[in-house]
């Protein structure tokens, strides 16, 4: 990414931090959105430890520290938004520590879907591509918007056939394949996304793995701070089919395209599609009862025998989320759940593997 | 000079009664037909809402007498038991474990909501939170979402945006209850608002004074409870100019709210509720009066000028939504702070960190970095918790204090200042 950069001075890269951001914004700016989901197990925490407090969830931790040893110096811009308090505070520890960058936060609304959120949505959006233009020295024209839009629109299409291949076939895509196939959406532009999602799923007609015996469940909880890879292959080594997650949430958009008519406002169909279009989120208000339907949804969709609650520590909207989910299933009293929870940098799981084992066992034989 | 007080405690007896009725009319809801709507204190609608005929109630106020009167552990343990993570916000588990325990409070049976108004200004939580009332009590929300404010500038559809909420909460209530907004009602309200807040600010200001005549994190946060629950009634007009005289009466006795003042600080964060006295014991040997808190702008920041003003009621509404402390961004908070200690000539900062808030406390240990490095002012950063009492441990906090204000004596002897710690 950096050499990238340095080929030509004029490219402008925008970090962005989970859960959401419009990457076709920053795209139809004009510069290239680099995901950002937390240092992983590579970072040792050096400085970040004395600016954030031991009870924060270490994706904020980390990302920090990547900053701060210089690692996200490439970045033009930073971009938050208010996902939670912690991304928010963040989002202002930014903004002094890494004065070179500029800190963009969007205020997405929680007021419920309707013309007051949509048109105040429309502005916002509207700030945010400027600002971005601005940095991207690329003038405030929409047609990039609508290239970007288009190749948005496509990659929710692609991501949405390769799920329904892995919910019908999960054998011969595995989840740690599909996250991984997921998360590289971070680190290209949407069109070069496109390309590896279309090369995955051509080669994937040609795949013959055997069915292995497993239960199909569905992962909730880890939208934002990532769990390591081991412990997603894990839960397939223990006997689960994972066939729905909200992994990676941001880069795993609703499959609904964003409508946008020839010659129509682009920020406006973005700003309509992300009010009325973009799903149920823990990082989003919505009523209790829709929080429920979400979850019965997800299970039916996937066929689910259970579900495994994998929530980042410290993560208070998973936390939160996590009664609401716990409550409606013990009341309805059909599937089975297990709770799990998790730390970016966790390198021992032993544990864990015999709790999943012991989930799956329980669902096999009773 | 004068030599006999007149107005001491004054403020406190006012503000009893008040509060007292206002419990008893809480208590007696459900037999005088009175709706109870349950706001956030930040930017709350408060004047709006009573010209519906709506009582109002605080969780948050309730969380905190809850902490002060030592009830807050088991609500929190019920609420856990519920299903609530041991790291999630205290003040919300001991709602939800008073919610599954009928509500029975140190201040007898609180009311049940008829309405929720989630003001979502300056905490994500505060959204979970009401949602989870919304289902128990299967009552109608409205959220009122508020911008996160930025620069110094407000851009003008983060206004408007807030401002088309509160047409729309409007539209609501007057289908609700039947009843046309009473915009003369409404006008005299918020007329009672800004006298108000003129008269809290000015209250704040008189911590200026050497020595000041009241602790402004320890004792304001008492007073602070008219503003945010009474705003908008004559009552807390009258409530605060009995306060302004007895602490003006206070200055011309030259006497503030501990023996000797030795020490200045401006304290940020809540307090520790369950264990409020003897954190503030612990300040008191070393003469530590606070001058200025940002606890106490949690509701708004009056105190930077801010007015709601008659003529434009609804716009200012929003406007003073938005200005919540909370809802402040860090880069503000830390200017404000840095202002707080010129202005009342403070000599160091004390950062109380509680695990709860993260809306508080996420960047504090930022702001410390600045403050001590940067800006030069001695920097105290202790940890414990404004609801959940497991979080308190009085040694290690007395460590901490003791070392500290030794230290910050020291260098106050080295230049020449008063001594004469514990
Ligand atoms: S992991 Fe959770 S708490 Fe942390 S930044 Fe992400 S959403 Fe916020
Ligand atoms: S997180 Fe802080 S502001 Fe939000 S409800 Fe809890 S104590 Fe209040």
């Amino acid at each position: 990414m950096r050499q990238w950069k340095e080929e030509d001075p004029q490219r402008r890269v925008v970090g962005y931090f989970p859960v959401f951001a419009p990457r076709e914004l920053i795209e139809g700016a004009g510069a290239f959105p680099l995901g950002l989901h937390g240092g992983g197990q590579q970072v040792e925490l050096m400085f970040a430890d004395s600016r954030m407090q031991s009870f924060v969830c270490s994706i904020s931790r980390t990302t920090l520290e990547l900053g701060l040893i210089g690692n996200l110096d490439l970045l033009d811009a930073m971009f938050f938004t208010n996902i939670c308090d912690v991304a928010r505070n963040l989002s202002g520890v930014w903004c002094r520590n890494f004065p070179q960058q500029q800190t963009i936060f969007l205020h997405l609304p929680m007021h419920p879907p309707g013309e007051t959120t949509l048109r105040y949505l429309v502005k916002e959006f509207g700030r945010a591509h400027r600002t971005i233009a601005t940095i991207a020295g690329n003038g405030h024209g929409t047609e990039p918007l609508h290239v970007a839009i288009a190749a948005g629109n496509r990659n929710r299409l692609l991501q949405a056939q390769l799920e329904q291949t892995h919910r019908s076939e999960p054998w011969n895509l595995s989840l740690p394949a599909l996250y991984l196939l997921r998360r590289m959406g971070s680190q290209m532009t949407l069109a070069q996304h496109n390309q590896l999602l279309a090369d995955a799923l051509g080669r994937l007609q040609h795949s013959t793995v055997r069915p292995r015996d497993g239960i199909r469940v569905i992962v909730e909880g880890a939208f934002c701070e990532q769990p390591p890879l081991e412990l997603l292959e894990l839960l397939e080594e223990s006997g689960c089919y994972v066939v729905g997650d909200d992994l990676a949430r941001g880069l795993r958009p609703e499959s609904a395209p964003i409508e946008l008519a020839q010659g129509g406002d682009p920020l406006e169909a973005l700003a309509r599609w992300y009010t009325f279009a973009s799903g149920t989120q823990s990082v989003r208000h919505a009523p209790p009862q829709q929080r429920e339907d979400y979850l019965f949804g997800q299970i039916e969709a996937a066929s689910a025998q259970g579900v495994i609650f994998l929530n980042a520590k410290f993560c208070e909207p998973a936390l939160y989320d996590y009664v609401v989910f716990k409550n409606a299933l013990e009341r309805q009293g059909k599937i089975p759940f297990m709770t799990l929870e998790f730390e970016e940098k966790q390198s021992t799981f032993e544990n864990l593997r015999m709790q999943v084992e012991t989930f799956v066992e329980s669902i096999l034989f009773t | 000079m004068q030599t006999t007080f007149q107005h001491q405690g004054a403020g406190l007896r006012l503000q009893k009664e008040m509060m007292t009725a206002w419990y008893a009319r809480q208590e007696q809801a459900v037999q005088t037909k009175l709706p109870i709507a349950y706001v956030f204190i930040g930017g709350s609608p408060n004047e709006l809402l009573r010209n519906f005929g709506y009582e109002l109630a605080f969780p948050e106020i309730n969380a905190l007498q809850c902490g002060i009167k030592k009830a807050a552990g088991p609500n929190i343990i019920r609420a856990e038991d519920f299903g609530y993570s041991s790291d999630v916000c205290g003040y919300v588990k001991n709602d939800i474990g008073l919610m599954l325990n009928d509500y029975q409070s140190p201040q007898g049976r609180l009311a049940k909501p008829d309405f929720l108004v989630c003001n979502a200004s300056g905490c994500a939580t505060y959204l979970k939170w009401w949602e989870a009332l919304a289902q128990h009590f299967a009552v109608p929300l409205f959220v009122l979402d508020v911008p996160y404010v930025q620069g110094d500038e407000i851009p003008a559809e983060e206004i408007e945006y807030v401002e088309a909420q509160i047409h729309e909460l409007i539209e609501l209530l007057e289908r609700q209850t039947g009843q046309a907004l009473d915009m003369a009602r409404l006008k005299t309200d918020l007329a009672y608002a800004a006298q108000t807040e003129e008269r809290w600010s000015q209250l704040l200001d008189l911590a200026t004074h050497h020595p000041s005549p009241f602790d402004s994190y320890f004792e304001a946060v008492f007073f602070m409870a008219n503003i945010n629950i009474f705003r908008g009634t004559k009552e807390a007009v009258t409530y605060y100019d009995e306060v302004l005289k007895e602490l003006k009466e206070r200055i011309d006795h030259g006497v503030g709210p501990i023996p000797q003042e030795k020490v200045r600080v401006v304290v940020e964060g809540p307090p520790p509720w369950p264990h409020f006295r003897s954190f503030w014991e612990l300040f008191k040997p070393w003469g530590v009066v606070c001058v200025a808190s940002t606890y106490s702008k949690v509701g708004g920041l009056w105190d930077q000028g801010f007015r709601h003003d008659p003529s434009r009621p609804i716009r200012s509404m929003a406007e003073g939504m938005l200005h919540a402390y909370c809802n402040w961004s860090l880069p503000k908070r830390q200017a404000l702070i840095r202002s707080y200690i010129d202005h009342f000539d403070a000599d160091a900062l004390v950062i109380h960190s509680v695990k709860s808030c993260r809306s508080f406390s996420v960047g504090q240990a930022d702001l410390r970095e600045y403050f001590h490095h940067e800006a030069k002012v001695p920097t105290l950063f202790v940890e414990s918790d404004l609801a959940d009492p497991r979080y308190f441990s009085h040694a290690q906090l007395r460590n901490r204090i003791d070392a500290f204000f030794e230290s910050l004596e020291h260098r106050k002897l080295a230049r020449g200042g008063a001594g004469g710690g514990p």
